[in-house]
């Protein structure tokens, strides 16, 4: 057996770690420029923003996810680096102080590289949450049509929840999930409705359930678009604080 | 006249309901349909004749609506049992009871409506609704509505609701070498009464040409006809369907030959994510419930068996909706007693945990929602179907 770890190897990690570091936090900025590019109110044809806006959070969502890659690269170099480091210690008396100083370097850098990641995942669900599910499932004309309706339901279900004993918040989405898939089922066309579940499967992965997700993240759409319309109604604002609890994972 | 029966128990705990049982196996003759006489003691209980078949009093089938409790029995309906006296001399009184509605379009009945504090049901006896080119709708519950929601077409947006959306429609009836299609003909409504236990009516299908081979006698035509005896029972969110095929000899026109044959049961529900729950180990009831929010349910019970449940129906045309279909046959039978029940499962309302995902959250009240319709339609086919309350002569 050998009675020292070759020190390179050590250094490898070391730059690895650094170097994806650096690319997630280069990702996260990415997507930070694009989220503000596709919240922003662009001066063009409505066809044209709508393409932009859609291409722009399809952008964000990619380099969150390499981002998030990049991190786990970083921290997998890290803790190779420190394995090695304490093999090494074990072995020789006397491990260069140097190597040590750049394991931890390696870690902190790994740290830094998930903090990056996160963010960049909370500009990636920000972007979704505001917008796309209503472009992927091509809903906008029907909501705005029976947006009267709709938020009269909700409004129902708010009532029905604040008479509720006891778990007022899930008592409101219980009752109000109903009228939210109902929206998708028949608002959007079968062909829509599978294009849009793919694309939450890109965005999330296959674990996650596309018809949960669309309803959750509709559901947000829909009362950030009540809270806004009834601005300073506290049964809205209410509304809204509740369905943000729908945010929580994927 | 004063006849002593005993309505018997046979499960091991007390039960309410109602109870029903043919007058001619009572013993019991010349009782006219409608409201009767039934005492407990000194305490009236709600009860009907109803007829099944028109044209023939054999058919008379007895129902008591029993609100207080019977106690447990024997297994086998032995007696003795709880002790009730039909009165078949004393006029009856009619309390409302569950309500029928007969839609006449050029004096042919085109629909039937029941109607219960629960339930409405509008059953569809020609083949078109609105739109004439729409003819596939014969024998199809085509809206059903429990506690003021639809079950079929859950979404809020009445007017954007799915035309096909139909259940407990008899789509073909198989016998020896012939399929009979009934989703395109209409029915012709035979029977129909109303009571303080129920409202019940049937329907009989187009007559059809039927040559039967017999083992030791030259082949016959039968002239046959498809016999639906549909009951809603006073606050029930089910329906019972007796089923059975009947023909008449060209040269014997009052012989009455039943036939054996394989009934197939069609749905479309517009609903999303439609979750068959059947158990091969007892194949007389399934559920289908949607594991989406509010939940709609069906579930199916039967005195023969059932097969497995199709989905996509085979051959549905319309591609877009197909996966909404379903379809399921009952093994070879004489004679079929059926129960639809219709359900909006509640699974509780508690708080996230704490490392929970939404997704996660919904997955579990699906489940709920799911075994709460398994539990129901186990139960139904239990109490209705398997081991229904019996009435006996003392």
């Amino acid at each position: 057996m050998p009675t020292d770890m070759p020190p390179s190897s050590i250094t490898d990690d070391c730059r690895i770690a650094r170097e994806q570091a650096q690319v997630a936090q280069k990702e996260a900025a990415a997507a930070e420029e694009e989220f503000n590019t596709a919240s922003a109110d662009l001066d063009l044809d409505p066809f044209e923003e709508r393409t932009v806006k859609a291409r722009a959070t399809k952008r964000v969502a990619e380099h969150a996810k390499a981002a998030g890659h990049a991190a786990r690269k970083a921290r997998e170099a890290a803790t190779r680096a420190r394995a090695a480091l304490r093999v090494l210690g074990e072995r020789a008396s006397d491990p260069a102080a140097g190597l040590r100083n750049l394991a931890n370097a390696a870690a902190d850098d790994a740290d830094a590289a998930f903090a990056a990641a996160e963010k960049a995942d909370e500009f990636r669900k920000k972007a979704i949450s505001t917008f796309a599910v209503v472009e992927e499932l091509e809903v906008k004309e029907f909501f705005e049509t029976h947006k009267e309706q709709i938020f009269a339901r909700l409004e129902e279900c708010d009532r029905i929840a604040q008479a509720a004993p006891t778990n007022s918040s899930m008592t409101f989405i219980a009752e109000s999930l109903p009228i939210i898939h109902s929206i998708i089922q028949v608002g959007t066309n079968r062909p829509t409705l599978h294009r849009a579940s793919q694309w939450v499967r890109d965005t999330w992965g296959d674990e996650t359930d596309p018809l949960i997700t669309l309803s959750a993240l509709l559901f947000i759409y829909v009362a950030n678009e009540g809270a806004k319309e009834k601005k300073g109604d506290e049964g809205w604002e209410r509304i809204n604080e509740r369905v943000q609890k729908l945010m929580r994972g994927p | 006249m004063k006849i002593d029966l005993q309505v018997c128990n046979p499960s091991g705990h007390p039960r309410s309901g109602h109870v029903t049982a043919p007058l001619e196996r009572l013993g019991v003759k010349g009782v006219a349909p409608g409201p009767v006489t039934v005492t407990a003691g000194s305490k009236r209980l709600s009860a009907q004749v109803d007829q099944v078949v028109k044209g023939d009093p054999s058919s008379r089938v007895l129902s008591i609506l029993l609100p207080d409790p019977v106690g447990a029995g024997d297994p086998n309906y032995a007696p003795p049992g709880f002790k009730v006296t039909l009165d078949t001399a004393a006029s009856a009184p009619a309390p409302a009871g569950p309500r029928l509605d007969v839609v006449r379009t050029n004096c042919v009945a085109s629909g039937v409506k029941l109607v219960n504090e629960r339930l409405t049901v509008w059953f569809n006896l020609v083949p078109s609704l609105d739109q004439p080119e729409q003819h596939w709708y014969a024998g199809a519950a085509t809206s059903v509505i429990l506690d003021g929601a639809e079950v079929l077409d859950p979404n809020p947006f009445v007017q954007k609701h799915d035309w096909e959306k139909r259940c407990m429609q008899l789509d073909r009836v198989r016998l020896p070498q012939l399929d009979v299609y009934l989703a395109g003909q209409g029915y012709e409504l035979v029977c129909e009464s109303t009571g303080p236990v129920r409202a019940t009516f049937t329907a009989a299908s187009q007559p059809f040409i039927y040559h039967e081979r017999r083992p030791f006698a030259a082949s016959r035509a039968l002239t046959c006809r498809v016999y639906r005896n549909i009951s809603l029972y006073a606050g029930a969110d089910y329906l019972v369907e007796e089923l059975f095929v009947q023909g008449t000899p060209a040269d014997a026109p009052n012989a009455v030959v039943p036939l054996t044959f394989i009934p197939r049961y069609f749905a479309y529900v517009n609903a999303p994510r439609l979750h068959c729950s059947r158990f091969p180990e007892r194949p007389d009831w399934f559920g289908i419930a949607s594991l989406i929010p509010p939940f709609p349910s069906l579930g199916f019970a039967t005195d023969v068996h059932s097969g497995p449940v199709v989905q996509p129906h085979p051959g549905y045309p319309i591609r877009e909706g197909e996966e909404k279909t379903l379809s399921w046959e009952l093994f070879p039978c004489v004679h079929a007693r059926c129960a639809h029940l219709f359900m909006r499962p509640r699974p509780s309302v508690r708080e996230m945990w704490p490392n929970e995902t939404y997704q996660q959250y919904e997955l579990e009240r699906a489940d709920e929602a799911r075994r709460i319709c398994e539990d129901r339609i186990g139960s139904l086919w239990y109490a209705e179907i398997f081991k229904p309350l019996g009435l006996q002569r003392s």
